[in-house]
């Protein structure tokens, strides 16, 4: 009986517990880089580079910012850019003499873009950097923030002067400068 | 019969005998009596039969003492026989006849024993409506609120002035739990229980504005359905749904913001709470709030303090 009345007890109770099992967890995830690699896969797609550059594989380099590369390599590292299979690529340094279509440059060291921009020289890369204000510092497209949201302005000129064309979706879509 | 049950149904025998002594304004009729001996000797589904011959009588039917027998006995074969079925419609003719002789016992002289058996109904509808939220489904969602509803209203006979606000909160807590685990096991087919999840954790609010748990867990909530949008986004997605599926996002994060706000306000010493804030504001993009919350996660952290 005394069983009984400490099983009601324990179910009279059970509404005061603390959180049990099934209380949710925070999602570990860095969103924003989420959705810059997921910009970055689309600029892959949607722009033309030269045909001088459509042998070998289609390559991605990612510097400063380790979670945007780890996202491209988890999510899309498989997929191809028309018929060029994808590579990507983590930089350790900002001076790198390989060619690559797409080198996204974060602004964890901002020293770096003017590094890349120089390394870089007048190859058809695209540079993609942050924040508006690099568009003047060789950058060809940045990512910007509007009303908490991740967005995007470019800059035809510098798309210009690499052979790049950008694509009528990525135009339509940009932010105005 | 077992040695235990016989001595519990010579005692529930005596309490009878006590309890028509004490009725003795209103005497038993010999139906009654005799439903009481065929109870004492196991046989419910008899004692269910005479006890209702004797309340055909219509002396019978004004008598407190009666209904108390029937409700006894309907809640006795709800017990023993159905095992505690919360679908038992003897247990809603049990407190239906105790309360009937409830509002009979003018003198009083049933209290003490209605008191018991409407206790022990009023708890059995609150047990099967926190065993339901733990095993709630699409099918079964409006059990669990039926059932603490119930209790809530027959134990208002035995506790008028009760305060249920804790209560309430944590069954609403409860259900909203339940209801998150339907939605992520299968959100595809049962996407309104996100929003289901959001009310009732909002009706915990509305009960108790500074409970922690209901006011992180709804933060949270809202944070990761953001936060599964954006894992959708593959290579499929055009450029203008990544620009949707993130304002989406956004207005999911800025909804989780002023709960985890909240959360933290009542328990500022909370890593989980801290690291929320953080992860809210870096998705919001806003880094130098986000920066802040890291901060204080760090020398929190150092300071070797935990959540637990």
């Amino acid at each position: 009986m005394k069983l009984i009345w400490f099983f009601v007890a324990i179910l009279y109770t059970a509404f005061a517990g603390g959180p049990d099992q099934t209380d949710p967890t925070l999602e570990d995830a860095d969103t924003v880089a989420i959705l810059k690699a997921s910009y970055l896969f689309k600029f892959a797609t949607s722009n033309e580079w030269p045909s001088t550059t459509e042998k070998g594989p289609f390559k991605i380099a990612v510097f400063g910012n380790n979670n945007i590369y780890r996202e491209l390599l988890s999510k899309y590292a498989t997929k191809a850019i028309g018929d060029q299979t994808l590579e990507i690529k983590e930089l350790t340094s900002p001076a790198t003499s390989d060619f690559y279509h797409m080198i996204y440059v974060s602004d964890s060291q901002p020293e770096a873009l003017s590094a890349i921009v120089k390394s870089v020289g007048n190859k058809p890369t695209m540079i993609i950097a942050e924040n508006r204000d690099n568009l003047k510092k060789g950058a060809m497209i940045c990512f910007v923030t509007v009303e908490n949201s991740t967005r995007y302005v470019i800059n035809s000129e510098a798309a210009l002067k690499r052979n790049i064309t950008l694509g009528s979706t990525i135009i339509l879509w940009a932010v105005s400068n | 019969m077992g040695c235990q049950q016989l001595i519990r149904r010579t005692l529930l025998f005596l309490s009878f005998a006590w309890a028509a002594l004490a009725a003795s304004a209103q005497p038993s009729n010999g139906k009654t009596d005799q439903a009481i001996r065929q109870y004492q000797l196991g046989d419910l589904m008899a004692a269910r039969t005479t006890i209702n011959e004797a309340l055909q009588a219509a002396e019978a039917q004004k008598n407190p003492y009666t209904w108390y027998v029937k409700g006894f006995i309907y809640k006795e074969i709800y017990k023993e026989i159905e095992n505690g079925n919360p679908a038992s419609e003897n247990r809603e003719i049990a407190v239906e006849a105790i309360l009937k002789s409830m509002a009979l016992d003018a003198s009083g002289r049933q209290a003490e024993n209605n008191k018991k058996a409407l206790h022990y109904l009023a708890i059995s509808f609150y047990n099967d409506a926190v065993i339901l939220t733990r095993s709630l489904t699409p099918e079964n969602l409006l059990l669990p609120e039926r059932y603490y509803l119930r209790y809530k209203a027959l134990n208002g006979y035995l506790e008028p002035e009760k305060n249920y606000t804790s209560q309430d909160a944590e069954f609403y807590k409860n259900m909203a739990r339940g209801c998150r685990v339907i939605y992520e096991n299968d959100p595809v087919n049962h996407p309104v229980f996100f929003e289901k999840t959001i009310a009732y954790y909002q009706q915990a609010i509305a009960a108790i504005p500074d409970d922690f748990q209901a006011n992180y867990n709804l933060a949270v909530n809202y944070y990761n359905r953001g936060v599964h949008k954006i894992r959708k986004i593959d290579h499929t997605t055009e450029i203008f749904e990544l620009i949707t599926i993130q304002d989406e996002c956004i207005r999911l994060f800025k909804m989780a913001l002023p709960y985890m706000l909240k959360a933290h306000e009542i328990e500022p010493k909370h890593a989980k709470t801290l690291g929320g804030l953080m992860a809210i504001y870096r998705s919001l993009s806003n880094n130098s709030e986000a920066a802040d919350y890291q901060r204080k996660l760090e020398a929190l952290i150092q300071n070797g303090s935990t959540d637990e």
